[in-house]
């Protein structure tokens, strides 16, 4: 029991896996639109088509110069990386990777997962203000209200999943999974959570918060070094917990093809669904181009509220059948 | 209450350097003021201490992208003041590389705005289709830019014959996916819309009212075109159409520009076909070719039509051996009056896409002058003056010198 925690703390699915994750998403995501642009990507650090790459870019930011700006507040613009990863990194904590493999179980584990993403979403907000820049500044604005367009119909899908399975504990949602995971059961609510994912992530077409020929770097635009390397972390980060949370959620978690599997094969299908997800995730890249703020709280708070209400109501009518049966 | 912020001198969305005061209140831009001069070069002042066929080289330089037709107005400016007359084989390929340069700067900032909305995967694809058009440029002048075709009294070198079928068969490539991938994308792409119908309107009359040039005027519906109001070289013989769009938005300007892509295949096509044989340089040019002529008294305001619109040069000749004044007005310098409306109203979010959509080309516009603010007097500084203050501002910055060192 105790071993099979600190597996699950240290390795799978806690640290460990959250950093190899990171780092081969990163490399996946510029070496696949390299290939879409005409380009090479990373290619010399590696035994593998650039593979080290990140990891080569990581130590060069930790031991590159810290240049903090006069204006911020010195202690808030330190910490504010290390707080934001750390939030995203505490909501690994409720997401299984196996039924044996999981680090903590609530019977309200959905929430807490809800709040801790929020909460890493208000952090950047805060980092572009303590920064005490112009960039960052409508960098901070944008961030605000683009987690505000996607919160709402994040919830809907979600609670959508919490009638349908009458409950709010993730474990238990994967159990309910064994059969028929809730993405052919409800595909609206699994529609609206992607998108809302990308939303609350900044990929491609919401990369407004970041927007690089607009205003940047957006919140992150006066952190180098090693604070820069944290806050970049901080998002891949949160894009795998957001890719977790939807396998979890909606693909079944580590049910396979096959009725009865050991441990490791049941990791294995938790991160080839995930791993699909985030490189779909981190893909749009190379075919949207940035869309508006604007249309971004259009599309947030007016189709897509609207498409997670819809969703909430079919779930509705399916639980309803399902007494009835 | 309206906020400052900065675009430039140094940002992603610039290819230039350039300083863009945004005043905005929230995300919208209330008021802009532009300061650019970062890459003044002093060109004209070079032009007018070099011979009259040292000065070409140095027009081509003004444009990193459309230095052809820069090097053509010139030459054409001293062909009218020295009264003669290239050979039509000459003037058909001046056309055939005045087109090409306009299809490959039109191709530039198409993948230039895709950029600036951070499509890279489509900005690659046009300059993937660009980069054939640059090779073939290579194989006829030897250069991927700055051609040097041109000379007074015809061009430098020949088409060969035996390169007319790889033009044609590069043009037809450039045609098939201007036609079939690139317009439809414009007309097609719901995101590429939603950023561009509708932004950064300027109506007709405002496009007269400030003078615009180029594609960005003929993106207001005005029907202008240096080579259809003032014919030159072999244009008027030639069968082709001055693009226009109504809308008056960055998605027109942009589509012009496409749509000009197309006409200009077309010409380059005509020109291949028609191509008459003869010389390529007139019987009197040719010492002059390493010689300096002796140019008669007199002045000329000579004009083409640029890929980003009207390009002026006003050559005084003094009767010798170079020019007396030489001044040059490029397209971006006249677009740049239309900033106001361009900008104001729109988003933060906007500026990059609506600032590209005028194709800007800074190391063009660049002009230096030095007024005195308490008696209104201006002057043009000497190299040596230049020199002089250049080193007392690094003192400056160095030692950290009272300012009034500077004493400019």
């Amino acid at each position: 029991m105790i071993i099979s925690k600190l597996i699950a703390v240290l390795l799978v699915p806690g640290l460990g896996a959250t950093l190899i994750f990171a780092l081969i998403l990163v490399w996946l995501e510029r070496k696949l639109a390299a290939l879409v642009q005409h380009r090479y990507g990373p290619l010399r650090v590696s035994p593998l088509e650039g593979i080290l790459q990140p990891i080569a870019d990581f130590i060069k930011l930790l031991i590159s110069e810290l240049i903090i700006p006069t204006e911020s507040n010195r202690i808030l613009f330190v910490m504010l990386p290390l707080v934001f990863d750390l939030t995203a990194l505490l909501a690994v904590a409720y997401l299984p990777a196996s039924p044996v493999l999981v680090i903590a179980r609530s019977t309200i584990s959905l929430v807490i997962v809800l709040f801790l993403l929020m909460l890493a979403s208000t952090i950047i907000a805060v980092m572009g203000w303590v920064a005490s820049d112009k960039f960052t500044y409508v960098g901070a604005v944008r961030e605000v209200l683009q987690s505000l367009a996607a919160e709402i119909p994040l919830i809907l899908s979600l609670i959508s999943v919490a009638i349908l399975t009458r409950s709010l504990d993730i474990y238990r949602i994967v159990l309910f999974q064994h059969a028929l995971p809730i993405a052919f059961l409800n595909p609206l609510a699994f529609i609206v959570f992607v998108i809302c994912a990308l939303m609350a992530t900044s990929r491609f077409p919401f990369e407004v918060p970041e927007a690089e020929t607009e205003i940047v770097f957006g919140p992150y635009t006066e952190y180098s070094g090693a604070l820069f390397a944290l806050s970049f972390l901080g998002v891949y980060v949160k894009i795998y917990v957001y890719s977790m949370l939807a396998t979890c959620l909606f693909l079944g978690g580590w049910y396979g093809p096959f009725s009865s599997m050991g441990t490791i094969p049941q990791i294995f299908w938790t991160y080839f669904k995930a791993g699909i997800l985030a490189t779909l995730m981190v893909l749009t890249r190379a075919a949207y181009p940035r869309i508006r703020i604007d249309q971004v709280l259009r599309l947030g708070l007016g189709t897509l509220t609207l498409m997670g209400a819809a969703a909430c109501a079919l779930s509705l009518v399916l639980s309803l059948l399902a007494i009835a049966h | 209450m309206s906020s400052i912020i900065p675009v430039g001198p140094y940002h992603p969305a610039l290819h230039e350097p350039l300083l863009i005061k945004l005043y905005v209140e929230g995300e919208l831009v209330v008021d802009v003021d532009l300061r650019f001069g970062h890459v003044h070069r002093g060109i004209e002042w070079l032009g007018e201490r070099r011979t009259w066929i040292q000065v070409p080289y140095l027009a081509e330089r003004i444009c990193g992208i459309c230095g052809d037709v820069h090097r053509r107005t010139y030459i054409a400016g001293v062909e009218k003041l020295l009264d003669i007359e290239p050979p039509p084989r000459a003037q058909y390929i001046r056309t055939i590389m005045l087109e090409l340069e306009r299809i490959h700067s039109h191709l530039l900032i198409i993948a230039a705005l895709y950029h600036a909305m951070s499509f890279d995967a489509w900005f690659m694809q046009i300059m993937a289709i660009r980069e054939k058009v640059m090779d073939l440029c290579e194989m006829i002048s030897g250069n991927r830019k700055h051609y040097a075709m041109s000379v007074i009294g015809g061009v430098r070198r020949d088409i060969p014959d035996e390169l007319k079928p790889k033009i044609l068969k590069v043009i037809q490539e450039v045609r098939d996916y201007t036609r079939k991938v690139i317009i439809p994308v414009m007309e097609g792409d719901k995101t590429y819309q939603a950023r561009t119908r509708q932004v950064s309107v300027i109506s007709y009359d405002d496009a007269l009212k400030y003078h615009l040039a180029g594609p960005t005027l003929r993106g207001s519906g005005v029907y202008s075109d240096v080579r259809y109001d003032e014919p030159y070289e072999i244009y008027p013989e030639l069968e082709w159409e001055v693009v226009t769009h109504p809308d008056g938005d960055n998605w027109a300007r942009m589509y012009v520009r496409a749509v000009e892509v197309l006409v200009s295949c077309d010409i380059i096509e005509q020109c291949v076909k028609k191509l008459p044989s003869g010389d390529i340089l007139h019987p009197k040019a040719k010492p002059w070719l390493r010689l300096p002529p002796r140019v008669p008294e007199g002045e000329i305001l000579s004009r083409s039509e640029a890929p980003r619109g009207e390009v002026v040069h006003y050559i005084r000749s003094a009767g010798g051996d170079r020019p007396d004044r030489w001044r040059v007005r490029v397209p971006t310098y006249a677009n740049f009056g239309g900033i106001k409306p361009l900008l104001v109203g729109t988003h933060v979010a906007d500026v990059p896409i609506s600032y590209t959509s005028i194709d800007p080309c800074l190391s063009c516009t660049n002009r230096f002058e030095i007024v005195d603010v308490r008696t209104g007097r201006s002057k043009v500084l000497t190299e040596t003056e230049m020199k002089l203050i250049s080193r007392k501002y690094t003192k400056y910055l160095r030692d950290g010198v009272n300012k009034k060192v500077l004493n400019i």
